[in-house]
């Protein structure tokens, strides 16, 4: 059997997105006993191995204008159905639209997204209003979890997103986030707090730690501001 | 009206920008008009310039806009504004966008006016931020807090500007001279996390294009088997408090007994009583345990056999009955009863006693019997069904004697008795009380092979002595015999499998009969050591005696155990060891 036939087989079983390393591992361990010459092949391949035989895949789908596809998606590969066939396929599930986030939901969440794992206290100094209702939501609808406890007064929760939020989303990971680098290294505004230790977040993604653009107002150029709209 | 409006304009999906014009312009419309009326009211210096400003501001961005507040010249009172502020919306039929913040307010002014995020014209937008919360208020909008705390902050800082610079009071960790940068750099932060959740959006409504394999709706059906069925170890650990709490009442013996309980003794124990049932109730794991550590022992039993996967715990609904069922999976591994061969010689089964006890199918049929059996009462009810295969088996001529053994040291021994063969040693005690105490020692040492086979579970024996052994008050001349058939018990005890029996009862007789000859005095001594190196069960057991009987029975039951060591013990010792 070959690699990438393997390799769809396990994709279309799991429920959920396969990391390579997964697959890797799988592969590894098939049938849990002594290898076959089936399974000989394919103990100890490599991550790159794995990930060419999925890039193979989908390309095989594409060239014979399959309606699936194999999509790198939180951290990891998943068939799913065509973009284009949603019309169709959307048939089959229950309303989709009840799925969409309100607009404080998916400000919270991105504040969320950006900033995790972070603490209520926080996202409400950046939205200015209050969240409570809305972080009860995205908690329901499982897109963020409670990571720990902050060491900040108090022992406030924090929030960080889920492995659901990155599949909803369409995300790789959390670098794939738009305009991921500059908007996790912002230096976020706290009000009430006099002179903490801040944000020494950033990190595992701050690729650029250097001071945040935005840091200089007045010489910024006034352009500046993307519209989400267009 | 207002309400309803207010709700009907709420845009909660779409993000702010998107707005349309026309709504834009209403909304300038109904602050002009709510400017004019506040600025009549409350403040009349500010009127005009606030006049002045807003038309401005709306004319130029529309024209539309222009005629309403022409309409509605609110000059005149309070009471009008929002009759005009209605009919404002009434004709135009406005969307007044809900804002989700004061920022998201102040982000719509700055961005409605096309205005410089980084230089704010601060009267302007205070003007406008406020003529806002005013038409707020006059649509009986509940402002809400953050609204006033952005509102005062634009007021500080307007009046702030105010004041020839050289006079402006330093202001605390300001890093600029500008007092608009706090509120701007909060604005930048916002409106940067804004545009990305709109980016989000559309990113989440291009992914739900796409349709992994329709298994989204597995996943809750599952979770709502897990929240009604499932389990957690805290439920576990509760129950198990109650059990313990339940046995804490009762435990009051003071004297320390050798540890009899195994962990693997006690899987066995439940596994029998498993046997053939689609699933018991958790607290009937502990219904006749007497000891704390006995229960331990039996719960980290369980939660050894539910980390095998042996067993699953289920609670049909919240704060139930916590049930304990076969894991379907591993239901096969658990099923098969273990079954020991007899041993032959003495040493083996003396050696290996408590573990052929627990493992043999006798055992299993004896444990569960025996914890019906206990679970429904204490005494012996039980008819012989147990014990006659076992007894009979092992040696027929043994039960009698058992009986009366039993019979007499019911009161003393009884829980072991009990435990292993309680149905068959209670008849035999009711029906032979009279002669068990003529069969004296001899008898008694018969007996005891025989309730050596019978108490195959010792967990049960250990458990049934309690509760029977408190309900029966026997005279204190039993006592003797009692004596001896304690010694049984320990070997009953000890010895699990109904194969067994036979050959075990032959010789641990011989054994006794040869202890139990030198005075019967010496056999209740051994039998209380025996009991006591039992376990747990068996100081419940003594205290029940002592309790009990008072005085005289408590006598001899202190003594014996003390005194008692010498034959039995060599015995004993060994096969509990």
């Amino acid at each position: 059997m070959e690699l990438k036939m393997v390799i769809e087989a396990l994709l279309f079983a799991a429920e959920k997105p396969l990391p390579a390393k997964s697959i890797q591992a799988m592969l590894k361990n098939a049938g849990g006993c002594a290898p076959t010459p089936e399974t000989e092949p394919y103990l100890n391949l490599e991550e790159d191995d794995i990930k060419t035989a999925i890039s193979a895949l989908e390309a095989d789908y594409q060239a014979r204008n399959s309606g699936l596809m194999v999509q790198e998606i939180a951290e990891g590969y998943q068939i799913r159905t065509r973009p284009e066939a949603a019309v169709w396929v959307e048939q089959l599930f229950d309303d989709p639209k009840a799925v969409r986030l309100s607009q404080p939901a998916i400000e919270t969440l991105a504040i969320i997204a950006y900033r995790q794992p972070i603490s209520r206290a926080d996202i409400e100094a950046v939205r200015g209003v209050a969240v409570d209702g809305v972080v009860a939501t995205l908690l329901d609808r499982k897109l963020i979890r409670i990571a720990g406890r902050s060491e900040q007064p108090g022992r406030p929760l924090l929030y960080e997103t889920t492995p659901q939020f990155l599949e909803d989303f369409g995300l790789k990971n959390l670098n794939e986030l738009p305009n991921a680098d500059e908007l996790r290294s912002i230096e976020l505004h706290r009000p009430a707090e006099p002179e903490g230790p801040k944000e020494e977040q950033p990190p595992l993604f701050n690729e650029n730690p250097g001071p945040a653009p935005e840091d200089r107002p007045a010489g910024q150029p006034v352009a500046e501001a993307p519209q989400p709209e267009s | 009206m207002s309400d309803t409006t207010v709700e009907n304009s709420d845009q909660e999906n779409q993000p702010q920008q998107p707005v349309e014009p026309a709504a834009a312009e209403t909304e300038t419309s109904a602050t002009e008009s709510a400017s004019s009326a506040e600025s009549a009211e409350t403040s009349p210096d500010n009127a005009a310039p606030a006049d002045a400003s807003t038309p401005a501001v709306g004319e130029a961005e529309t024209p539309a806009a222009a005629p309403i507040p022409a309409e509605t010249p609110a000059h005149d009172a309070g009471t009008e504004l929002p009759d005009s502020a209605e009919h404002a919306q009434a004709e135009l039929r406005v969307k007044l966008p809900v804002f989700e913040g004061p920022l998201d307010l102040l982000l719509y002014l700055i961005k409605k006016d096309e205005l410089d995020i980084y230089d704010i014209p601060i009267e302007n937008i205070a003007r406008q931020y406020l003529d806002y919360l005013q038409f707020m208020k006059l649509l009986d909008l509940e402002v809400a807090g953050e609204f006033l705390v952005v509102a005062s902050t634009l007021l500080y800082i307007k009046s702030r500007t105010l004041l020839p610079k050289d006079l402006q009071p330093p202001e605390e960790d300001a890093e600029e001279d500008d007092p608009r940068w706090d509120l701007i750099r909060q604005l930048v932060e916002y409106k940067k996390f804004k545009d990305a959740a709109w980016q989000l959006h559309l990113k989440q409504m291009e992914q739900g294009k796409t349709y992994q394999r329709g298994t989204d709706e597995l996943p809750p059906e599952r979770s709502e088997e897990r929240a009604a069925g499932e389990v957690g170890i805290f439920d576990l650990i509760n129950a198990f408090q109650k059990v313990l709490n339940r046995v804490n009442s009762r435990e009051d013996l003071k004297e320390i007994f050798e540890e009899r309980f195994t962990v693997s003794d006690k899987i066995n124990t439940i596994r029998q009583l498993m046997e053939g049932k689609e699933r018991i109730f958790f607290v009937d794991l502990f219904v006749d345990i007497a000891s704390r550590t006995e229960i331990i022992v039996t719960f980290l039993a369980l939660l050894e056999l539910i980390r095998m996967k042996f067993l699953c715990v289920l609670q049909s609904e919240p704060f139930g009955e916590i049930e304990i069922g076969h894991n379907k999976n591993s239901a096969p591994l658990f099923g098969q009863p273990i079954t020991i061969t007899s041993v032959a010689g003495e040493g083996d089964w003396q050696q290996h006693g408590n573990e052929f006890a627990l493992s043999t199918p006798a055992a299993s049929e004896s444990a569960s019997g025996s914890a019906s059996e206990t679970a429904i009462d204490a005494e012996g009810e039980a008819p012989s069904e147990e014990t006659p295969e076992s007894e009979d088996s092992a040696q027929t001529e043994e039960t009698p004697d058992e009986s009366d053994v039993a019979s007499e040291s019911v009161e003393s021994i009884e829980p072991s008795d009990e435990v292993v063969e309680t149905t068959p040693s209670e008849s035999d005690e009711t029906t032979d009380s009279g002669e068990v105490e003529n069969l004296a020692q001899t008898e008694v040492e018969v007996t005891e092979p025989a309730v050596e086979s019978v108490a195959e579970s010792p967990v049960e024996s250990e458990t049934a002595p309690v509760l029977e052994i408190a309900p029966e008050p026997e005279p204190e001349s039993e006592s003797v015999a009692e004596l001896a058939e304690p010694e049984s018990q320990p070997e009953t005890a000890d010895e699990p499998v109904a194969e067994e029996k036979t050959e075990p009862t032959v010789e641990p007789s011989a054994q006794d009969e040869e202890a139990a000859l030198p005075t019967p005095v010496e056999t209740e001594p051994v039998d209380e050591t025996v009991a006591s190196e039992e376990n747990v069960g068996e100081p419940i057991l003594s205290d029940s005696e002592q309790q009990e009987p008072d005085p005289a029975d408590g006598m001899h039951g202190g003594e014996s155990p003390d005194s008692a060591p010498p034959e039995p013990s060599p015995e004993e010792k060994p096969q509990q060891e």
